[in-house]
């Protein structure tokens, strides 16, 4: 005879189709007519529902997935440069980066082996972690304060360059096939204008300088690269104002770099 | 996949009852021996319960390592029993007398945690991440049936806590 417990077990619910044995025709011919039997079954799915929709549902911590990121990057690269402090992982990645930066650094800047094979979750989910920390950023209209705030997340000096008319309104790092990079942001004439600056190719340190323009998806570019790094500045201006600005962006740096060089002199003297 | 890295978290902290640092240390050690053995992984689309599957197995073994297997001696029900406790199952009260849902994630998870670690894990996995028995049984490495029986009595369990749990909240009130 079919008890209540028995025909419970046998159509418990959730466990997939089952076949329609003769004991599983009396469990259900049982179950229609037992109201008993009939509330389980309702019970059970009332309870399973309560305990899905109340459950705590807790996001990782940013410090929690910096640290898990920061393991699965050293396992995966096999050494422990990259452990350079938490701040080194804030990415920014900003829209234009995505679309500009991703497109226009394929097979210009990067020699390295792309690190993310799309098959690989792993990889897919570090990135992901990557990207969702991209409101890292920092709003300011201080060269100074912005340099400060790089210097202290990027493994390179970066000068910020002020250009003529244009308006400082703050910085990002970035994240560009696992190299991280800075983005300093200006608007000028009411458009953005982004400088870049990321690591280059591998090993090169040679001053090139030269400047190269190139478009992206309605933006134009104008790259050059310097002693390892390589630099972009990205907007929508007519190629030979962002060409002048490039120009104006490199003889800074030279001043700059001048300027560096007779500080470091005077202190060795002195 | 940041709700993968979402659902890895909070899975390792119930497991681990609320302990984050324990936690982390669980999910770290999990997603490294993912990490070590994605060549296994055949589908990308069975990412999640793939990584499910090795956060589970990494607590299990985990456990074992630590010899607190004896937890699981009385979580386990021969069929006769279990039809036994089916059947002895006293249906719910009506709505109104259950918990104010605000109060009751606060309990839940006090509930949760008093659980024997294998039913904890077994209610996790099905009612709250909402695999199957078939899938969470493929990563507890047990037959469809133990789940069952484990979901039954994680589920009688909270029920109960639960229960006890809005009753005083009503006598506290009244008084």
């Amino acid at each position: 005879m079919m008890t209540c417990g028995r025909a419970r077990r046998l159509l418990w619910p959730d466990t997939g189709p089952r076949e329609a044995t003769p004991e599983v025709v009396e469990a259900r011919a049982h179950v229609s007519r037992c109201e008993l039997c009939h509330h389980f079954f309702e019970d059970m799915g009332r309870i399973g529902e309560r305990i899905r929709t109340a459950a705590p549902r807790p996001h990782a911590p940013v410090e929690v997935r910096d640290r898990l990121f920061k393991a699965i990057a050293r396992a995966r690269t096999g050494h422990s440069g990259l452990s350079a402090g938490p701040s080194r992982w804030r990415v920014g990645m900003g829209l234009v980066a995505t679309v500009v930066l991703g497109g226009a650094w394929l097979g210009y800047v990067v020699t390295h082996r792309p690190l993310t094979p799309a098959s690989d979750p792993l990889s897919a989910l570090v990135e992901d972690q990557l990207r969702s920390q991209a409101s890292q950023r920092i709003v300011a209209s201080d060269s100074l304060t912005v340099a400060q705030w790089l210097g202290d997340r990027v493994p390179f000096a970066v000068t910020v360059p002020l250009f003529p008319e244009a308006r400082l309104t703050g910085a990002r790092t970035l994240l560009v096939n696992r190299q991280l990079g800075a983005a300093v942001d200006y608007v000028i004439s009411g458009k953005s204008l982004s400088y870049y600056v990321l690591p280059g190719r591998s090993g090169n340190s040679v001053r090139s300088q030269e400047i190269r323009l190139t478009s992206r998806s309605g933006y134009h570019l104008a790259t050059w690269e310097d002693a390892g790094l390589t630099y972009a500045l990205v907007a929508v201006l007519p190629e030979p104002e962002l060409l002048a600005l490039a120009r104006y962006c490199i003889h800074q740096m030279v001043a700059d770099l001048g300027r560096s060089r007779a500080r470091l002199e005077r202190s060795q003297h002195s | 996949m940041s709700e993968h890295l979402d659902a890895l978290f909070r899975t390792a902290l119930r497991l681990c009852r609320g302990q984050e640092a324990e936690a982390e240390d669980l999910l770290q050690d999990a997603l490294l021996r993912a990490l070590a053995n994605y060549d296994q992984l055949r589908e990308v689309s069975a990412g999640r319960a793939w990584l499910f599957t090795i956060l589970t197995r990494t607590h299990l073994n985990r456990l074992r390592t630590a010899h607190r297997r004896a937890e699981l001696v009385d979580t386990e029900l021969p069929d006769g029993a279990f039809e036994e406790a089916l059947a002895e199952w006293a249906p719910l009260r009506s709505p109104a007398e259950e918990m104010e849902t605000q109060q009751l994630g606060e309990q839940l998870t006090s509930a949760l945690d008093d659980l024997p670690v294998e039913l904890r894990r077994v209610v996790w996995l099905v009612d709250v991440e909402g695999f199957t028995h078939r899938e969470a049984a493929s990563m507890e490495q047990v037959p469809e049936g133990t789940i069952a029986s484990r979901l039954f009595r994680a589920r009688r369990q909270l029920r109960t806590a639960l229960e006890n749990s809005a009753r005083d909240a009503r006598l506290w009130r009244r008084q």
